[in-house]
């Protein structure tokens, strides 16, 4: 592994990645991998582009071709281009391509709210791409984006669903490119589409072919016409002679010979080869393909960062409160309670980290919200403290009342993403007692140091 | 002027005596008269004091014991938007182990798509749709096809049963083993809809509800209506279905007879069905039927006259003999009464004799009208006083209308074999049969 530095061109070669800090990465032009040992620093290419730090995430990542093997799809998916070994020894290098993209990262602002979203905007931005998706087998849904796959560990429902999102928020713009069935749980394109009996759901089903004798209007399966390779009427034992002429076959019949029904058009069961469900054919999802492209809006949020998508969007559903009206809020409730003495309210944080990460459905967004209104009475106070912590300020309440409150909405929003996303994630919540010897200092050191523990 | 006429005309009539009165008016005494009028009291006197109630409580009890799966066939084409009412007529039947099974026959409407939605709902039981028409009688051979019933009941799809018909009219398969086939009572549905229906409607309850309750009861049934007929399943099933139609109701009643099996009416079980609305559907329709009379009863079941046949039956010969004589000859008769009536009278007299012709037959009508409705009594009152006010129509309509449509009908299925280019049934089909009468 090579990098070059950013001023001086200095090579340093290193076989992984804890030889350098964070800041090496971060100070250097761009990374060269050695296509030779490239399997082995696979791990460390993912490991740069999973980084949280934009800095590192963003770098440029070249291959050089010191030896004449082809190069993974998945790891061309993922890396911005290819250099061969004579390029490197005569200085051969575009630096122009790999500057551009420097200079766009350095425009970037640093923002707290990390997530997603902002990671494929930003790449789409530095890179000056669209997002082309190209034929994939390995993908569940056939198709594969330039880039970003990697961010989603395969789960292909997250990828349509973030950049629908991103789509709807008006921060991308998008093209039809194609269309697949897919099963709607999964949103694999891997299915199989089965004839079975439409009363029974079974696949023991026999296809029939009907003759209609005009002369003497009798109507059957072919089987019953059958005597030694000729068509004789069972009704008049006459001999067929010339479809068209004496007799013809008016439709084909299906039978299934575990509940002996009879019927024209077979039943399309689809059953998913990925996550084994069931379906009617009238029941799978057509999903859209299609090739994005920033818009000045994404531009925009690619260098200044924007709210992440769960919080943009649960805005939309629940009431929730500017920080700093929160936070004076606070405060007056503080000075309340120590004054009069009568009762406690308690002061909810909530770490939504790891629900952020794996929710990108507005339904399921509009659900979570249901749930938090249902609970919360009107005299709740929601904020959004930072990118990942929730703030609930519960008036009047005491200790008690307030745990059972965090109890309810751990049950019933862990079961709701249990139930949709099959995932089972863990919702951190504290609980502060907000009584008469609570200061203010003090309680916001609290959500300071909240990390989720 | 009018009272000219009247004082005219009771003039002649004073001026009758027994003899002239049977010279001018023999054919209404003895041939309308007698059969229609007379014929149909004392049956239904002699069923009204014999009260043969109790074979019925028996049969519903044997009914309801064995719960038999009825398998109810709706062949038809473009009937797409009555289905849905024939299912909500069905589920109110007092009998529900039923099956229902419709055929589209070459429907150019949206009958596929509504039954396919039907069936998905599970409203229908079974469906089979062709693209290709194949006539009735297919059609009705594939709905016996999938039929997995003990009964079958053959409806017309536009067709609506009153709540406890199925119960009625299987439970007389339980009364005689030897019944093969019950024909229904058909009524008119739509009788409110023109002057034309109104006249149908009185027209039903006479040759329907009355006369096939008369023929009944003498054992000379002859039809069991596609509109609304019961069999048992194993003999449709032996004989293969229908025949190729029209009037393939009427054909697979006599074959049923010819088995030896007895055919019967039930009044008790009531179908409504729509009648045409225009003067000119009817007549197409009629124009229809009647071709049926020479197709079947002369030309192919005319074995059935035959005394030294081997299986003759001799309710099988006058039921033949019954349709042959009154509708076939006795027309052919009554055209003969018109001519010899006109050289008979001296001219200025013509118009009283016709005139005393029409109210003989006004009152006759009333007669038959008052008769059913001593037999029958589930009409409901507007219905009733409604239709008496069209009865003096009546003789225009049937003997006159209906006479020359029939006349007309059976001279051109006589000589010019009609029916076969006719495309009631598709010419695929036509083609074929024709060669076979």
């Amino acid at each position: 592994m090579i990098f070059f530095n950013k001023d001086n061109l200095q090579l340093k070669k290193c076989k992984t990645l804890d030889k350098f800090t964070a800041e090496d990465i971060e100070n250097s032009k761009v990374v060269l991998i050695d296509n030779k040992y490239v399997k082995y620093y696979f791990n460390i290419i993912e490991e740069i582009r999973k980084s949280d730090n934009f800095k590192i995430y963003l770098k440029p990542i070249y291959i050089i071709k010191t030896v004449k093997k082809d190069i993974a799809l998945d790891i061309l998916n993922i890396i911005d281009g290819i250099y061969s070994y004579e390029d490197i020894i005569n200085n051969n290098i575009n630096y122009n391509e790999i500057d551009e993209i420097n200079n766009k990262i350095l425009k970037i602002k640093y923002t707290k709210m990390e997530n997603l979203g902002l990671k494929i905007l930003r790449f789409m931005y530095t890179r000056n791409s669209e997002l082309i998706p190209f034929v994939n087998i390995k993908s569940i849904f056939g198709y594969s984006y330039n880039y970003i796959d990697i961010f989603f560990n395969n789960d292909s429902k997250n990828i349509f669903d973030i950049l629908n999102l991103l789509f709807n928020k008006k921060l991308l713009d998008r093209k039809f490119k194609d269309k697949t069935h897919s099963c709607p749980n999964c949103y694999s394109s891997f299915l199989n589409f089965k004839e079975v009996c439409p009363k029974c759901n079974n696949i023991n089903i026999e296809k029939k072919e009907l003759i209609h004798h005009y002369k003497c209007a009798y109507i059957d399966i072919k089987d019953k016409f059958l005597q030694n390779n000729k068509l004789v009427c069972p009704k008049c034992n006459e001999q067929l002679e010339f479809i068209g002429k004496d007799y013809d076959t008016p439709s084909i019949i299906y039978h299934c010979n575990e509940c002996n029904y009879s019927f024209q058009e077979p039943k399309i069961l689809v059953s998913c080869f990925n996550c084994k469900n069931k379906y009617d054919v009238d029941n799978i999802n057509t999903l859209i393909i299609y090739e994005y492209k920033l818009t000045g809006l994404g531009e925009n949020a690619a260098i200044y960062g924007f709210d992440n998508l769960f919080n943009e969007s649960i805005k939309f559903f629940l009431n929730i409160y500017s920080f700093d009206f929160f936070k004076d809020l606070l405060k007056i409730e503080i000075d309340r309670i120590r004054r009069y003495n009568k009762t406690t309210d308690s002061l909810l944080l909530l770490d939504i980290k790891e629900i952020e990460a794996i929710i990108n459905n507005e339904e399921i967004i509009k659900e979570i919200s249901n749930i938090i209104k249902k609970i919360l009475r009107t005299t709740d106070i929601i904020t959004i403290i930072t990118n990942n912590l929730y703030g609930i300020l519960l008036l009047e309440t005491d200790i008690k009342s307030a745990n059972i409150v965090i109890k309810r909405l751990q049950t019933e929003i862990i079961k709701l993403i249990k139930d949709n996303l099959h995932k089972i994630i863990d919702l951190p919540c504290k609980n502060i007692e907000i009584n008469k010897s609570s200061k203010y200092e003090e309680v916001e050191q609290v959500w300071k140091n909240f990390n989720g523990r | 002027m009018v009272d000219d006429f009247i004082f005219n005309w009771l003039n002649f009539i004073s001026s009758l005596n027994q003899k002239t009165f049977l010279n001018y008016f023999w054919y209404f005494i003895f041939i309308e008269f007698t059969r229609y009028v007379l014929f149909d009291f004392i049956v239904i006197l002699i069923n009204k004091i014999k009260k043969q109630d109790l074979g019925k409580e028996i049969g519903r009890k044997k009914l309801y014991q064995e719960k038999p799966l009825i398998s109810i066939l709706a062949p038809g084409k473009n009937e797409g938007e009555n289905i849905y009412k024939l299912v909500m007529s069905l589920k109110q039947q007092t009998y529900q182990n039923y099956e229902l099974i419709i055929v589209d026959d070459g429907s150019t409407d949206n009958t596929k798509i509504i039954c396919n939605s039907l069936l998905k709902n599970n409203l229908i039981d079974e469906f089979i749709s062709y693209s290709m028409r194949g006539g009735k009688a297919s059609a009705a051979n594939s709905a016996l096809m999938l039929a997995k019933g003990k009964y079958i009941i053959h409806l017309d799809a536009d067709s609506y049963l009153e709540k406890d018909a199925i119960e009625n009219i299987i439970i007389s398969f339980y009364i005689d083993e030897k019944i093969g086939a019950i024909s229904g009572d058909v009524e008119v549905y739509n009788y409110s809809d023109t002057i034309i229906t109104y006249l149908q409607a009185i027209e039903y309850f006479k040759t329907i509800t009355l006369g096939r309750l008369v023929s009944s009861k003498l054992n000379i049934l002859r039809i069991v209506s596609g509109a609304y007929g019961a069999f048992k399943t194993d003999i449709l099933k032996k004989i293969k279905g229908w025949d190729v139609g029209p009037g393939l109701d009427g054909d697979i009643t006599l074959q049923i007879r010819k088995m030896g099996y007895k055919i019967i009416f039930e009044d008790k079980s009531i179908c409504y069905t729509n009648v045409p609305v225009t003067l000119r559907s009817l007549i197409k329709q009629r124009y229809r039927w009647n071709r049926s009379l020479i197709r079947f009863r002369l030309r192919k079941h005319r074995n059935l006259l035959n005394i030294s046949y081997k299986s003759f039956n001799i309710f099988n010969f006058l039921t033949i003999l019954d349709g042959l004589v009154y509708n076939f000859l006795f027309n052919i008769l009554w055209w003969y009464y018109l001519v010899s009536l006109i050289f008979i009278t001296i001219p200025q007299n013509l118009p009283y004799v016709f005139f005393t012709n029409y109210i003989l037959y006004i009152i006759s009508n009333y007669i038959e009208y008052f008769i059913i409705l001593w037999h029958q009594n589930h009409l409901h009152n507007k219905k009733k006083l409604i239709l008496l006010l069209y009865i003096p129509l009546m003789p225009l309509y049937t003997g006159l209308l209906l006479r020359v449509v029939r006349t007309y009908a059976q001279i051109m299925e006589l000589f010019f074999k009609a029916s076969f280019y006719d495309n009631w049934n598709p010419y695929k089909v036509s083609k074929i049969v024709k060669e076979i009468y």
